[in-house]
């Protein structure tokens, strides 16, 4: 396949940049499919801007263990 | 038969993130708002049978939620002149520098930047409850927990592809449900 590769895959490889997590060869691959594919490129330019609204956010969840610790207190609340 | 029913065992999963983001914005406090948080479930644990089903659960646990703000407020000014703060200004070594402290911090977050912010966690909570609850788990550990891939697919028994299709679709809602008013 070489460096051209499908949307399905440079896609993938935009999610996963997204996280940090696509490897260099990814990368070029992705860019490269960018320059001639208008819809992969709308595609990208949404997801760089979700993420960076997720940054902008800084939205927080509740720890986890917190989490357990509301639902084990709940629990034994129900069970009165 | 009321339109909405309560279901408590699911309150945790399904709504304490929402309220935690909802309540980080008007407390500023992880812990006080981590309390308020479980104090509204009891809360409401408590006040189920009035519960009338004309409001969403979620509705209805803000509005708890709500009033335990206001106490938590009313709790806090009633402390007041108790711990006074005293603020020497006649410190024989730097004489004039509260000057400087009072200058307002060009690079502070302004208020209204701050107001945005909270909008904008509104509407990506609000657009987080349209996802199916696998995919917003999975997503919201992603992405706002930036747990890595392995330990997400350890903890849910799913491949790494799995993994990836999840967080595609999950990210395709996300701006599809986001894309009117922030994208």
């Amino acid at each position: 396949m070489g460096l051209f590769v499908k949307c399905k895959e440079a896609n993938h490889s935009c999610d996963k940049n997204q996280y940090k997590e696509a490897s260099f060869m990814e990368l070029v691959k992705l860019n490269i499919h960018l320059i001639y594919c208008r819809v992969c490129r709308e595609y990208s330019a949404r997801n760089n801007k979700l993420t960076a609204l997720f940054k902008k956010s800084d939205i927080r969840t509740v720890p986890m263990d917190a989490k357990a610790a509301m639902k084990e207190r709940l629990r034994q609340e129900m069970a009165k | 038969m009321p339109k909405h029913q309560l279901d408590p065992t699911t309150w945790v999963d399904a709504y304490s993130d929402y309220l935690y983001n909802y309540t980080i914005g008007k407390v500023n406090d992880h812990a006080v708002a981590q309390d308020l948080i479980s104090e509204t479930f009891f809360a409401g644990l408590k006040s189920a049978p009035n519960f009338k089903g004309e409001a969403s659960e979620r509705t209805w646990l803000i509005s708890i939620l709500k009033r335990k703000i206001i106490d938590h407020y009313r709790k806090k000014n009633s402390k007041k002149g108790k711990a006074e703060v005293h603020i020497n200004y006649r410190d024989e070594d730097n004489e004039g520098a509260w000057l400087e402290e009072r200058v307002s911090d060009p690079f502070d977050r302004t208020a209204e930047d701050t107001m945005e912010n909270e909008e904008l966690g509104e509407a990506i909570m609000k657009c987080l409850d349209t996802l199916n609850d696998k995919q917003a788990i999975i997503f919201k550990m992603k992405t706002i927990d930036n747990y890595d891939t392995e330990a997400i697919c350890n903890e849910f028994d799913i491949t790494a592809s799995n993994l990836w299709v999840i967080i595609h679709r999950a990210r395709t809602a996300m701006s599809k449900c986001l894309e009117n008013s922030w994208l």
